[in-house]
């Protein structure tokens, strides 16, 4: 169990597949995050992963443990390579397959999932400092336990939860059967039945909003609650932080443009791989 | 002089004796099955899967320990064994606490390999989205090519000639992230007007 969550100084923020690629919003929220507690002295620094690659769960499932490895040997020698030690995810299964990962432990790697990050922030007081101002009085929030983190990381997520709640000044109602799975990891008609059924345990806990904290969940959740048209919505917990802040526009202008440069400054850093980006490019014109 | 007591001797090797090849025994039936063995077919697993819940079709954490144990990997692979959740709820339950999760981890990869591409093809023609197709033809050619393009995939790989095809990497996701940015930051400020709507009329 990890009980002690201290903040650290210097993080490095590994975007994952998912998060990156299907929820800009996450995404481009987290950055946010990150940027402002930089501004407002919590943290002093924080580094991207260039050229980042899948953790290689993705690959794992389908059986290609071949890809898995070589994707992981090359997150592990980049992150090595700036040798910070604290990896920031946003994505439950990412924390909990590399948090576990033999080799990433051995190479001294401390994996911090986005939730246990903000709850460190909130026991500080340092969450109240960062937003300016509380969610709207009466606004309840319900918790959606994610497997990967409560079964398989053994992060304590119904507490965290709470003190989150608490800092952002919202109701925290819990929903029937909330440690029950999304459905995410399954396949096809199968993942979104499962999906429906929590999708309904959460709108008839009576929540306004349902922060989740893992991108797996997220993804399969908003669509089955756009389909099930529910009252309660599905959003990340990182966006549900950020719309707390007066100056939002300022940091959206800002950041969504640096987020694009810091995507040109990857492909610049990472001598590696440029010669194969680069035969890569016509195959992706001709598609 | 004191004699030597052979009684304590001959009880120590007849002891060694019987522990030795119990122990060599014991080791050789789970050194490769692990913590298979130790599931004692309680089936409190499969009522905690969700899956099992909607489908009749997925073989069941039960199953795939029995045949961890028996050894015949096909009975598992053959019944939907992709459909795992990996949510760990039967490791949860389960009294042992055995993690069905690492064991399909576990299983043989190139059976694996060769059976899940199999499920990935029929898998394929029912997708509607084709985004998502090109992206599983990809990972069937890369499976399916592999033992007829080793020769070429390793002349290619020792003299750079061309990076093995991966769709994972980021490189190939490149031209989305402008209009990523644009949509990220239009759901955002959504997201936020959506939230303080009430106080917005106040002011």
């Amino acid at each position: 169990m990890k009980n002690k969550i201290e903040i650290p100084e210097r993080l490095v923020f590994f975007e994952g597949c998912t998060t990156s690629r299907a929820l800009p919003e996450t995404r481009l929220a987290t950055y946010i995050i990150l940027e402002k507690a930089i501004e407002k002295g919590i943290i002093k620094e924080y580094r991207i992963i260039p050229n980042e690659r899948c953790c290689g769960y993705a690959s794992m499932v389908i059986g290609d443990f071949k890809t898995q490895k070589e994707n992981l040997i090359f997150n592990l020698n980049a992150m090595t390579r700036i040798g910070i030690p604290d990896v920031l995810f946003t994505c439950g299964a990412c924390t909990q397959f590399l948090g576990n990962d033999p080799e990433f432990k051995r190479r001294g790697f401390r994996s911090i999932n986005i939730i246990e990050f903000l709850y460190a922030l909130a026991k500080r007081s340092d969450l109240e400092k960062l937003i300016d101002r509380k969610l709207p009085k009466g606004t309840k929030i319900t918790g959606h336990y994610s497997c990967h983190l409560r079964r398989l990381s053994g992060v304590r997520i119904e507490k965290l939860y709470r003190e989150i709640a608490r800092a952002l000044g919202a109701e925290y109602v819990e929903m029937k059967d909330a440690t029950d799975c999304c459905g995410a990891g399954s396949e096809g008609e199968v993942a979104m039945k499962i999906a429906k059924k929590k999708v309904e345990n959460a709108d008839n806990s009576g929540a306004d909003f349902v922060p989740l904290v893992c991108a797996g969940c997220e993804a399969i959740l908003a669509v089955a609650s756009r389909q099930a048209g529910t009252k309660a919505k599905f959003l990340s917990l990182s966006s549900l932080v950020v719309s707390c802040f007066d100056d939002l526009d300022k940091w959206i202008e800002k950041l969504g443009g640096a987020i694009e440069k810091s995507a040109e400054k990857k492909e610049l850093r990472a001598g590696e791989s440029k010669s194969a980006s680069k035969a890569e490019k016509p195959g992706e014109n001709s598609e | 002089m004191k004699m030597i007591d052979y009684q304590i001797i001959t009880s120590g090797v007849a002891a060694l004796l019987i522990i030795i090849p119990f122990a060599m025994l014991m080791y050789m039936l789970l050194r490769d099955k692990g913590e298979a063995i130790l599931c004692m077919e309680c089936q409190q697993c499969r009522a905690a899967c969700p899956v099992l819940q909607n489908t009749d079709e997925y073989v069941g954490p039960k199953d795939i320990m029995v045949a961890a144990k028996s050894g015949k990997y096909s009975i598992a692979l053959e019944r939907n064994i992709q459909l795992c959740a990996t949510c760990a709820a039967c490791m949860e339950r389960c009294p042992r606490k055995l993690e069905v999760d690492a064991l399909i981890r576990e299983i043989s990869h190139d059976e694996m390999n060769r059976i899940l591409s199999r499920g990935t093809i029929e898998y394929l023609q029912k997708i509607p989205n084709p985004k998502m197709q090109r992206t599983y033809e990809a990972v069937v050619r890369r499976f399916e090519g592999k033992e007829l393009n080793v020769p070429w995939d390793w002349i290619t790989r020792t003299f750079r000639l061309r990076k093995s095809y991966n769709p994972f990497d980021d490189n190939k996701m490149k031209p989305q992230l402008k209009t990523q940015a644009v949509k990220g930051a239009e759901g955002l400020r959504k997201i936020r007007d959506s939230i303080f709507e009430g106080d917005r009329d106040e002011k």
